[in-house]
């Protein structure tokens, strides 16, 4: 049982572990042994590089701005769109109103819409909008894109919220807003780490958005990664391009650390009652 | 002045009736007890009290206003639950607190009145711990805290003991009642346990399928049901019915078992004329357990014989239950009752004792048995 357990861990821990060998290592011994081997010389440059120096396009920036953007491109899209997930669900889940069941059937839909697809309109929109090539044009798309996402985790989470809670405390004299401030956020914390997790995962790993929608001065993490590993000029610089990837998903991996404890509470809430 | 009036209130959702126009006045300090089988509508009822939905039909008013449309909080009510619903981040003291934190009442007035309201219900050392550290019956005296601590016009419980058990139910029971008698606000309040009923109401409401069955005392309900249904929901252990003919014999009526050849000749004087029309007719005899005395086989009161099939000692009282004219019929006996399982005795009736019932409708027919 837990050998295999150990054994599965160990084929998918197999890719950061060479990574991470690798990232340490000059270049020339990566391109003379084997990318299993540990480093005989163990250097810290090619994270330096990866860092602040490598060529991104034509300039030799490092990665170091297009991290700074993609924070800027992904704190505010996920606090949005967390937001706007909480009162779309408690909206959902605990007042009724005419097509109310659409609206939700909707919302949901939305969530199997391939990001292909909303390519051209969503250009179009940020077009018309004055927001096209800027990172509020892009943080507003995957506002938008991860509604549909959020407002599903944190309905489905209210709707196993006692329909008691809500009722006394209107009769406390809590209204709207102060229901759902008062009331409902304090007791949602393993629900908003899972929009949270969901969401910083999905911004700050997504190309194809980035890739469309940004200009050079907003280009966040992942495009840049890509302009780096695929600069064309001189020897493919291994170890700065292992270097640059870990550094492109540890956010993603510290987020999940940090609320990965709430995350799973979250996920089993809508199945299990209590 | 009446605290609570119900003129014509009914609600639907969509084309289902759960509850038909009714009408009901609630004076100063009364307490009514709405009880019946879920689906009855009680619930349905409170919440429409509440606010919580808008009656499909009718009105409603709160101290002689119309509280069409009025918030639940600006009602003048306050409220228990079944699963008590307390908020569970706050601690006790600011669960009490909530509603006049929000009311933008001072510090001082506030925790002055939640100290009052916790001496009140013996809460006062729980008053930092969360919900989730209270057992049941701690956590329902904190919702009743809750509600207390808003001096409130109208309590509305909504079956408050539900979720405690037997002992702790009975406990809480005697809570309430002692508090509605120091504090003596109006209280509407809902259960499905007639016990409940019974003890604690000035008024009891039976309900089934979204019709009040009867509104009356307890007493009235318990000695006169106003239908078969009231009949048997009210009273543990259950009214026996038992299908019988009424027969108009001369100077009054006599009673037969439908099952069994055996003529019981009871002076039924007190039934009205006009529930027989051809001389005789088919009732549900119905006969309160206690209703039912054991005699001799022999004894010249007794009315029928039976043979004793099972016997239910409970302490108190001792239940025999005997199959007469194909039903259970359930007996109260004394405790020091020595009968055996498999005898056969006889049963005598006391005159005033029976109720008759329609078998159709279900209906009491105007007899006035209990006067």
């Amino acid at each position: 049982m837990h050998a295999a357990l150990l054994l599965a861990a160990a084929w998918y821990l197999l890719p950061l572990i060479v990574l991470l060998l690798n990232s340490l290592k000059p270049l020339d011994e990566i391109q003379a042994g084997s990318v299993l081997a540990l480093p005989r010389e163990w250097t810290l440059a090619a994270w330096r590089a990866a860092w602040s120096s490598a060529q991104i396009g034509v300039e030799p920036t490092g990665l170091s701005p297009y991290f700074v953007n993609s924070l800027a491109m992904t704190l505010p899209a996920v606090a949005f769109s967390t937001a706007l997930g909480a009162v779309n669900g408690y909206v959902l889940s605990h007042w009724r109103f005419r097509g109310d069941g659409i609206v939700f059937a909707l919302i949901l839909f939305s969530c199997f819409i391939p990001f292909q697809i909303v390519l051209i309109p969503a250009a179009r929109v940020l077009g018309l909008l004055g927001l096209a090539g800027t990172m509020a044009g892009l943080v507003l798309v995957h506002v938008v894109y991860g509604i549909g996402f959020t407002t599903l985790f944190f309905r489905n989470y209210y709707v196993t919220f006692p329909r008691e809670l809500i009722h006394a405390a209107r009769i406390d004299g809590a209204g709207f807003g102060t229901i759902l401030t008062r009331i409902l956020l304090p007791n949602s914390l393993p629900i908003i780490a899972v929009s949270v997790i969901w969401q910083f995962t999905n911004v700050w790993n997504d190309f194809l958005f980035g890739a469309s929608f940004s200009d050079v001065d907003s280009q966040p993490m992942t495009v840049a990664l890509n302009n780096l590993v695929n600069s064309s000029t001189g020897a493919k610089e291994y170890n700065v391009h292992f270097a640059g990837a870990i550094l492109a998903g540890l956010p993603t991996l510290i987020v999940y650390v940090l609320a990965g404890r709430h995350f799973v509470r979250g996920l089993l809430a809508g199945a299990v009652k209590g | 002045m009446a605290v609570l009036e119900l003129h014509g209130v009914g609600k639907s959702f969509g084309a289902t009736e759960v509850l038909r126009r009714l009408d009901l006045t609630l004076a100063q300090g009364e307490l009514l007890v709405l009880v019946g089988p879920s689906g009855c509508g009680k619930s349905t009822l409170l919440n429409l009290i509440a606010g919580f939905e808008p009656p499909t039909t009718g009105t409603i008013l709160i101290d002689g206003q119309d509280v069409r449309g009025v918030e639940p909080s600006r009602r003048n009510i306050a409220m228990v639950f079944q699963s008590y619903a307390l908020y569970p981040h706050l601690t006790v003291a600011d669960n009490l607190a909530f509603a006049l934190r929000l009311a933008g009442v001072g510090r001082a007035a506030r925790e002055r009145a939640v100290a009052e309201a916790a001496a009140l219900l013996q809460i006062t050392d729980l008053l930092h711990r969360k919900p989730a550290a209270l057992s049941g019956g701690q956590r329902q005296r904190v919702a009743m805290g809750r509600a207390l601590v808003r001096r409130p016009r109208l309590f509305l419980f909504d079956e408050p003991l539900s979720n405690l058990d037997a002992r702790l139910r009975v406990e809480m029971r005697t809570l309430i009642k002692r508090l509605h008698q120091e504090l003596g606000t109006t209280t509407v309040y809902v259960t499905h346990d007639q016990v409940e009923a019974m003890t604690l109401a000035d008024r009891v409401a039976v309900m089934r399928a979204g019709v009040v069955q009867q509104l009356a005392t307890p007493e009235e309900i318990y000695h006169r049901p106003a239908t078969r249904f009231v009949a048997e929901f009210i009273g543990a252990p259950a009214m026996n019915l038992l299908p019988a003919r009424l027969v108009a014999v001369a100077g009054g009526w006599s009673l037969v078992l439908a099952n069994n050849d055996e003529l019981v000749r009871l002076p039924l004087a007190k039934v009205a004329p006009e529930a027989i029309t051809d001389g005789e007719r088919d009732v549900l005899l119905g006969l309160r357990p206690e209703a039912i005395r054991v005699v001799d086989v022999t004894d010249p009161e007794r009315h029928f014989c039976g043979r004793i099939d099972l016997i239910e000692p409970t302490g108190a009282d001792t239940y025999l239950i005997s199959r007469v004219a194909g039903t259970d019929l359930t007996i109260r006996a004394p405790a020091s009752c020595r009968i055996a399982a498999g005898v056969t005795v006889g049963f005598a009736i006391d005159a005033a004792a029976p109720h008759l019932f329609d078998p159709g409708t279900g209906a009491r027919l105007t007899y006035r048995g209990g006067e």
